[in-house]
């Protein structure tokens, strides 16, 4: 059964072109240009993986996950940021807002995909 | 002469005059004054510079000068030495202008005695060994005052720098944020079209957008880390597992995995703990190794890194030896300057980044290098910082 992967960002171009990128691996996607509309569509999609970026104009992607995590009880969704910030890499931030691995940006998509396989278990 | 006499120097040319005022000093027993005379300015001056009265009882009006420039000679002379002032009744104006010129005290001649006299000259020794100890105190003070200006100066200067730094190291932080999301954007449409394209020429020039994608982040990180250079945060890591770290995060980026061999031998030793700055010591070993890689270029050539301990420091050597292209020894002074590069990539920046990075560890790092046989780089560092902390 195809795993389903949740992308959240606010650029649409890097939304789409990377939607395209996990469907050639052959994941099915949902994205969601607006963070404050990702706490719904993971309420309707069940994803089993998230992707966030880390800093989006109304939410940061901590703030997604915290949520997600620690109110709305998705503790069992993997989650992994991507961020254009070291600073994004604190670990005892990551782990206390849920989120499992953190993507350097510029990464390469085939690190997507491997990182994606390795959250899932 | 018994110390507590006092030297008493009597500048009076009218001998009437002169008779009162010593028969007066006469009379005092306690203290005894021993009196000298003087009855022209000239002599005056001719006296004190072989003699030291302890006080000066002056008469402004002498034959060779007058008013108030007698006081002024004098005072030139010898300002340590207490003037009273001896006047006429006419001119008490004249007495009071004598203070304000540096005499201690004045008296009316014809309106004294003894008790007067003695009283007058006594106060106005003590009143100059205060004005000595005053006027020592004031220059200690400017002494103080200015070493301390300097001291502020320098701080602030520190800071001005500090937040110089901090300032570009914010502004650097922006820069690379925002122009690492267009680069992202950039990697994955190009892995997107290689995907749509059978052309082999044209996936070849999508795979040199994606190299440069890849050189223009390392471009951002070394511009990052050389203005933002932050002190380490030290912690207790080990060596070894740094290294190997590192080999990976090499191996792992697939247009080395094609060229070079690489290996990495560790002395059993370096499992103890170093006090180091993980992120900061990985980032100096992957610019090393790249730096091993860009000399290998097209040939297939062998990395060896190995890690023993120094016997001289209680610290640790670890020697990153390739068979590459070497360097040239008229380059070799000039590789540590930021900027300076013999590549056509990349921003230069390298080397002088290792060479802060181990300056904040206050460790070595050393190069020795052949032209067309190869290059070693030699760092140093020690075990503990314990030692180093105070001196930052």
């Amino acid at each position: 059964m195809r795993k389903k992967v949740m992308i959240i960002d606010d650029d649409k171009v890097f939304l789409e072109e990377l939607n395209e990128v996990l469907i050639s691996g052959g994941y099915d996607v949902v994205t969601v240009n607006d963070p404050v509309l990702a706490f719904n569509m993971v309420d309707k999609t069940k994803p089993d993986v998230i992707l966030v970026d880390m800093k989006m104009p109304s939410m940061s992607g901590f703030e997604v996950a915290n949520e997600l995590k620690n109110f709305l009880g998705y503790d069992f969704i993997p989650i992994i940021g991507m961020s254009g910030f070291y600073r994004d890499n604190d670990i005892s931030l990551m782990n206390m807002c849920g989120i499992q691995k953190c993507l350097n940006k510029p990464f390469r998509p085939l690190d997507v995909i491997y990182n994606i396989e390795k959250v899932m278990g | 002469m018994k110390k507590e006499d006092i030297n008493t120097l009597v500048v009076e040319d009218n001998p009437g005059d002169l008779r009162l005022v010593s028969e007066m000093l006469r009379e005092s027993r306690i203290p005894v004054f021993r009196v000298t005379h003087a009855g022209t300015l000239e002599d005056t001056l001719k006296i004190l510079g072989k003699e030291k009265p302890d006080i000066i009882l002056l008469d402004l009006d002498l034959p060779d000068s007058c008013g108030l420039e007698s006081l002024r000679e004098i005072v030139k002379l010898a300002p340590w030495i207490p003037i009273v002032v001896l006047t006429g009744v006419d001119d008490e104006n004249l007495g009071i202008e004598a203070i304000q010129n540096q005499a201690s005290d004045y008296l009316v001649k014809g309106k004294i005695n003894v008790g007067m006299l003695v009283r007058s000259i006594r106060y106005s020794m003590e009143r100059k060994v205060m004005e000595e100890v005053l006027r020592r105190d004031r220059e200690m003070l400017e002494k103080l005052v200015n070493e301390k200006a300097r001291e502020l100066l320098n701080v602030q200067k520190g800071m001005e720098q500090a937040k110089r730094l901090t300032d570009i190291g914010t502004l650097a932080a922006t820069v690379a944020h925002e122009l690492r999301n267009p680069l992202a954007v950039i990697n994955v449409v190009s892995y997107n079209l290689k995907r749509k394209i059978n052309d082999p020429d044209l996936k070849k020039q999508i795979h040199i957008i994606e190299n440069k994608v890849m050189e223009s982040d390392q471009i951002i990180n070394n511009l990052l880390f050389y203005s933002r250079l932050r002190k380490p945060f030290f912690e207790n890591v080990n060596i070894q597992k740094i290294l190997s770290e590192v080999i990976e995060l090499i191996k792992f980026d697939t247009k080395n995995i094609k060229k070079a061999r690489i290996t990495a031998k560790c002395d059993p030793i370096m499992n103890t703990a170093f006090e180091a700055d993980p992120l900061q010591l990985k980032e100096l070993f992957i610019n090393i190794v790249n730096n091993s890689f860009d000399a290998l270029a097209d040939k297939k050539g062998a990395i060896e890194i190995i890690a023993k301990p120094d016997i001289n420091k209680n610290g640790a050597l670890i020697y990153i030896k390739d068979n590459g292209s070497g360097i040239d020894s008229e380059n070799l002074s000039k590789i540590w300057e930021p900027f300076f590069s013999t590549k056509s990539k990349g921003t230069g920046l390298g080397l002088s980044v290792c060479r802060q990075i181990i300056l904040l560890h206050n460790g070595t790092i050393d190069i020795k290098s052949e032209k067309g046989k190869g290059t070693t780089v030699i760092v140093g560092l020690p075990c503990k910082q314990i030692f180093f902390r105070n001196s930052s």
